[in-house]
């Protein structure tokens, strides 16, 4: 067991170090990998993350049905001044919510796995290298992070794009 | 208010960069407890010979990749068909099932700084696994707009202070042992708080809640619709602020709070839950809705913004104060819950969701009992 681990370890290693190897110039070569790996983190978080969306799917639009149901009926009370129906469908709303909550932990999990492992990598593997502009000062999370969440970023907007072109052409 | 979309991802990567820039300066912390420590083979010492485990001090628990991402599957997989006793389990893992809080507990005596380095740190994992999901819902109900922004600024500000002055107060002096117990604690009083929730009196409530709003809904059926809705009066208006009175209305409806209460309210919750390395918003909603009597509406994205704020107060806290984190740890956590997240709704027609509930309360009053057994009174019952 521990060999296939080592393996495994050994395989990964070389693929995530691989787009660092890209550029001969050491410094283009470390830009160049942290912005594949992020970019790579992204992605894979991203459809990891979309899996575990796709299979929820029926539980979550049943768990958000539910807490939409009490809201409205809390408005509504509320705005007939019926104090305790408001009361009681919020109480109602707040259990739906939790198991939401609870369903979201797993997607939030899902999207972020990846960039915590490229980070785990990264710091074991520039452990005590002097990185550009920041020298031994701070390691290369500092690189890493601000890559990463730009591509989260960019990523979550090209899919509002994209959702949003194929929406337009359907209809 | 469109602008939190960008303040607020750019400010927190600010920050996390910033704590991560500065924590190999602070890394030395563990180092100088590791060489204060008494070397040796006996418990609550180190043996250099020994090959390094958890945070790299040698000895420690290494744990098994295989079984660390098992346990974070089984986590996974109660999140997602319980809806809760997540965050209890990944705290059983990490104390019991590992190993880390036996052998944080043996330098109680011998080398104190070092035990505390280690409680700490299980304390910042299981705040990465349990507030991840707050992170994610606060940047929707942002989307949404769905935030009312004084009530999320005055509660963020009580929960920024409460996480600050629960890491402030108790980072490197907490030992494992009184953690253990104060966490024995928590897991016995939501145990006991779900047991009443099955008992008779505890489901009539429930009951009675619900008879009350299906009366309610049946009623409004009945009624002509097509009413209009005042454009005006559509979303959020703010009316007015001060400290100590905060009016608004919402689609129409007045509401007004007290900024100091929920300012008060986030100050004790975020405190207690850092304090635990709990996430918070399990306190969180309860208190908005049963005390400033907010919608659910308008309470669960404020109070996801509240554990955001808490969650990353008390991380960058213990970072500063030279926690050491397991990236690596935590990201093989991670991808464990995702697994158990994805498993958990293909499996949950096969079980039945009362009993399941039933029986996690039951392992959490023995958690509970055996963590404060173990915590307080030194005694140990069997598997905790």
């Amino acid at each position: 067991m521990n060999d296939f681990l080592l393996h495994a370890f050994l395989g990964l290693d070389a693929v995530l170090i691989a787009p660092f190897r890209l550029v001969d110039d050491a410094r283009a070569g470390f830009a160049c990998g942290i912005l594949a790996t992020a970019l790579g983190a992204a992605l894979l978080g991203r459809a990891c993350a979309a899996a575990v969306d796709r299979v929820q799917r029926v539980k979550r639009t049943r768990q958000e049905a539910e807490i939409k149901r009490h809201q409205d009926t809390s408005f509504s009370a509320l705005a007939v001044k019926d104090r305790e129906t408001y009361l009681a469908a919020n109480h109602l709303a707040q259990e739906a919510y939790g198991n939401a909550m609870a369903l979201a932990a797993g997607r939030a999990a899902a999207l972020i796995w990846p960039a915590l492992m490229v980070l785990a990598w990264s710091t074991w593997r520039f452990s005590g290298v002097p990185l550009p502009l920041v020298g031994e000062a701070a390691g290369p999370a500092v690189f890493f992070i601000p890559a990463y969440l730009v591509f989260q970023w960019g990523l979550g907007r090209a899919r509002r794009i994209w959702a949003a072109r194929r929406d337009r052409a359907g209809s | 208010m469109k602008n939190w979309k960008w303040t607020l991802p750019v400010g927190l990567m600010a920050i996390v960069a910033i704590a991560l820039w500065f924590e190999p300066a602070f890394a030395d912390k563990l180092s100088d407890a590791i060489a204060k420590a008494p070397q040796g083979t006996e418990p609550g010492q180190i043996d250099p010979s020994k090959p390094a485990g958890f945070l790299g001090i040698p000895g420690s628990p290494v744990v098994n990749p295989i079984l660390a991402f098992c346990w974070a599957v089984w986590v996974g997989w109660i999140f997602s068909t319980v809806g809760a006793f997540g965050g209890v389990m990944a705290g059983v893992g990490h104390m019991s099932v590992f190993g880390f809080g036996t052998y944080a507990g043996s330098f109680k005596k011998t080398a104190p700084d070092l035990g505390k380095i280690v409680t700490d740190s299980i304390k910042a994992s299981n705040q990465f696994l349990v507030g991840l999901s707050a992170a994610i819902s606060s940047f929707n109900y942002l989307k949404m707009k769905r935030l009312v922004v004084p009530l999320a600024v005055t509660l963020g500000l009580g929960s920024l202070l409460g996480a600050w002055l629960a890491q402030e107060l108790s980072a490197g002096k907490l030992d494992f042992k009184s953690y253990q117990g104060y966490f024995g604690l928590f897991v016995l009083l939501l145990g006991g708080w779900l047991l009443y929730e099955t008992t008779p009196a505890g489901q009539a409530k429930k009951q009675t809640a619900k008879k009350a709003a299906k009366a309610f809904e049946d009623a409004a059926k009945k009624q002509a619709s097509g009413e209009s809705v005042d454009p005006t009066k559509i979303g959020l208006h703010i009316n007015h602020f001060s400290i100590s009175k905060c009016a608004f209305t919402f689609y129409g409806v007045p509401f007004q709070f007290n900024p100091l209460i929920p300012f008060l309210g986030g100050i004790v919750i975020s405190a207690v839950a850092a304090f635990l390395g709990v996430g918070g918003g399990f306190l969180l909603v309860p208190f908005l809705t049963s005390v400033t009597q907010l919608p659910m509406y308008l309470a669960a994205g404020t109070s996801a913004l509240a554990v955001l704020v808490s969650m990353v107060t008390s991380i960058i806290t213990l970072l500063m104060k030279g926690t050491p984190i397991e990236w690596h740890f935590i990201g093989l956590e991670m991808l464990g819950i995702a697994v158990g997240s994805f498993v958990g709704p293909m499996t949950s027609k096969y079980f039945s969701d009362v009993w399941l509930k039933r029986l996690f309360i039951v392992l959490s009053l023995y958690v509970g009992i055996g963590y404060l057994l173990a915590g307080f009174f030194n005694y140990k019952i069997p598997g905790v």
